[in-house]
């Protein structure tokens, strides 16, 4: 159904790609359709490598979005790995149970894009997978460019070879392939989607701004995006200190806790979830509270808004 | 199961009528006992104070005729679903959308199959069965967006998401109240939203086209929205106001209670997954002050919310000119006892 907030997901099949890349088929353990996976999106999973450890990891679906009776992603195992990759690459076998939250995707078309131009560096062709799919069904004219190293040049281009383009453009290396020479020339109207490593993305919004793209043609998606900072929050009355994780609002930091708490809205604007902060720096995110409000720095929504520095004192009302 | 009225008419002799239950399910639209704009906006999930709440999208007795209302509009004025050409994705997301919720909501009336190669779509109410290939609209005998919400009550509306701002792209509107979809279509959220008063500069529109930018898919929010209508006519468009507009110098004493309507919209924004778009979707329910005055929380309240109303609220509602017959009317239910907060009738009976 499309209204889960949380799967539980069976692995069906993996597949090795090379020696770093898995990809996992996911099934829904009760066998029902999925939640569409819409393009770009990802899936993050709330791991248990070890008794009470509970690590996110979040991965690109790389299947089709009109498939609903499967997810794929597809698993680098990191050489710095937090132990989420570590996990899929070790421990996940065929027939195990995973939980994910819903796949979310802050990567979409433009409606109106004349052209799309795609670019992946490395790994980060795997949200883009998505978005051409979605792409191609709008009739729309692309470019694929996919930067990568030589050993998985075999393996991103099977990835590939479903989405049956003519010519993607493969580099091997970031010497060899000159941004300016992609971007020039192109039609106005164009629309840049790229993802990959920090220094890509952000030499491609520096040649698109010099050669005159709108910034609203130009997308980029941060792999393991977070919300935040991580800070810790004292409750008024509880004797209870809770950390808010980078992924995570204070409001659900406070409804996983236990802790009762109004909300309406659940984004910022209705103002029914406001706590009075006792102590601490708010960076508000909100479009509820008043300029005044704001300065006085005595209340907070703490469904969008966190702390600026490192803790907070709240009291719900 | 819902027992659908089937031959009902929302014009020339209007014969809609509630049922005592479709009365005790309505969505009286007031908290409290003033009304002033503010952002009512909650999170859109099954239940709620009345029966109105119990499903994503709301199928009730006036199913039937509301559909058949809705093609006769189209039939006279094919201008009320336009969907701009980049909008197709949407349309596909819609029809999954509102298939998949009629389907598994309702699975005595409605049935969805997915085979591999093709859907299935079976409407029991609107003896419709149909096999389509999803993403092919020349297997649908008119786009999927106008096919699935001929097929659904209340108006709906695409907004596109893009360059920071919604566009409203998009909709199937035959039931609006006084605003015309191929004058507006293409313009962004705060320019759609301009003719109405104060809100403005409370800031409402700002808040809302934020809001709504950041909302994710799988989480549809809601709010309600209400007017008065004369008769119980759903086509209160602006293309048609010569043709119901006088309508508003008929309410006299003798006719208020049956004649006038409240009128409601539950309003719903449903983030879409391919498409990125924003749909809308504006449920309508009408309910006659003789039906209001049937719960005595909800004619006490009435009284008291028309009475207290903000001038320029009434007059962009159109009920300037009998505002102070509805009052007088009224009166007779409001003795004066303290309402309960929340909308909830507060009764399983009517009086």
């Amino acid at each position: 159904m499309i209204f889960q907030s949380e799967l539980d997901l069976k692995v069906a099949r993996i597949d090795v790609l090379n020696e770093t890349l898995k990809r996992f088929h996911l099934v829904s353990a009760g066998g029902e359709f999925l939640p569409p996976a819409p393009p770009g999106s990802h899936l993050t999973f709330l791991l248990n490598p070890r008794d009470g450890e509970v690590i996110k990891n979040s991965y690109s679906v790389v299947s089709p979005t009109l498939i609903r009776d499967h997810y794929e992603i597809v698993v680098r195992k990191a050489a710095d790995s937090r132990g989420g990759s570590k996990f899929f690459h070790e421990d996940v076998k065929e027939g195990n149970l995973l939980k994910a939250k819903a796949p979310r995707s802050n990567f979409s078309v433009h409606s109106l894009a004349r052209k799309s131009i795609l670019i992946a560096g490395g790994i980060g062709i795997t949200p883009i997978i998505s978005l051409l799919d979605e792409i191609k069904r709008r009739r729309c004219k692309v470019e694929l460019h996919v930067i990568c190293g030589q050993s998985d040049r075999l393996a991103l281009e099977a990835l590939l070879a479903d989405e049956a383009l003519a010519g993607p453009n493969f580099y091997e290396g970031r010497n060899n392939c000159s941004i300016g020479k992609i971007l020039a020339g192109q039609p106005l109207g164009t629309h840049l989607y790229i993802c990959g490593p920090f220094n890509l993305m952000r030499h491609v919004q520096e040649v698109a701004h010099e050669l005159g793209y709108p910034s609203s043609n130009v997308h980029i998606e941060s792999f393991g995006a977070t919300i935040g900072n991580a800070f810790n929050v004292k409750v008024e009355g509880l004797n209870k200190e809770i950390s808010v994780g980078e992924s995570e609002s204070l409001l659900e930091t406070l409804e996983r806790e236990g802790i009762e708490a109004p909300f309406s809205c659940r984004g910022g604007a209705c103002g029914q979830c406001v706590v009075r902060v006792v102590e601490g720096e708010v960076d508000h995110r909100d479009f509820f509270l008043s300029d005044e409000q704001r300065a006085a720095g005595n209340c907070m929504t703490p469904c969008v808004s966190r702390a600026s520095g490192r803790a907070l004192t709240i009291a719900i009302k | 199961m819902t027992q659908f009225k089937i031959d009902e008419t929302f014009r020339d002799d209007y014969t809609f009528r509630n049922s005592d239950g479709a009365i005790l399910r309505f969505p009286f639209p007031f908290e409290q006992d003033d009304y002033m704009y503010s952002f009512n906006v909650e999170l859109h999930r099954k239940g709620g104070p009345t029966g109105a709440y119990e499903n994503y999208f709301d199928i009730d007795e006036h199913y039937v005729s509301e559909c058949r209302e809705r093609a006769l509009v189209l039939l006279q004025d094919p201008s009320r679903c336009l969907v701009l050409d980049h909008m197709e994705s949407a349309e596909w997301d819609t029809l999954e959308l509102i298939m998949e919720c009629l389907a598994s909501d309702y699975p005595e009336h409605f049935e969805l199959h997915r085979d591999p190669d093709s859907w299935r779509w079976i409407n029991r109410p609107l003896e419709i069965e149909h096999s389509f290939i999803f993403g092919d609209r020349s297997t649908l005998p008119c786009s999927p967006f106008e096919y699935i919400t001929r097929q659904a009550q209340g108006d709906f509306l695409l907004q596109d998401h893009r360059n920071n701002n919604l566009y409203i792209d998009g909709g199937m509107v035959t039931s609006q109240a006084d605003w015309s979809l191929e004058f507006d279509v293409g313009m962004s959220f705060i320019e759609w939203h301009a003719p109405v008063p104060l809100a403005h500069e409370m800031g409402v529109f700002e808040s809302a086209v934020n809001y709504l930018m950041q909302m994710e898919y799988g989480i549809p929010v809601r709010r309600l929205n209400w007017t008065m209508t004369v008769n119980p006519r759903l086509d209160t468009s602006q293309e048609n106001y010569p043709v119901w507009g006088p309508d508003r110098r008929t309410i006299t004493r003798q006719n208020i209670g049956s004649k006038l309507h409240l009128r409601v919209e539950l309003q719903a924004a449903w983030r879409l997954p391919r498409s990125n778009a924003i749909l809308f979707s504006v449920r309508g329910y009408l309910a006659s002050l003789d039906d209001i005055s049937r719960v005595p929380k909800w004619a006490r309240r009435l009284h008291r919310v028309i009475k207290n109303l903000h001038p320029e609220i009434a007059d962009y509602k159109g009920i300037s000119g009998y505002r102070d017959l509805v009052t007088e009317h009224m009166a007779q239910f409001d003795d004066g006892a303290p309402t309960s907060p929340g909308t909830q009738p507060d009764t399983k009976t009517l009086i």
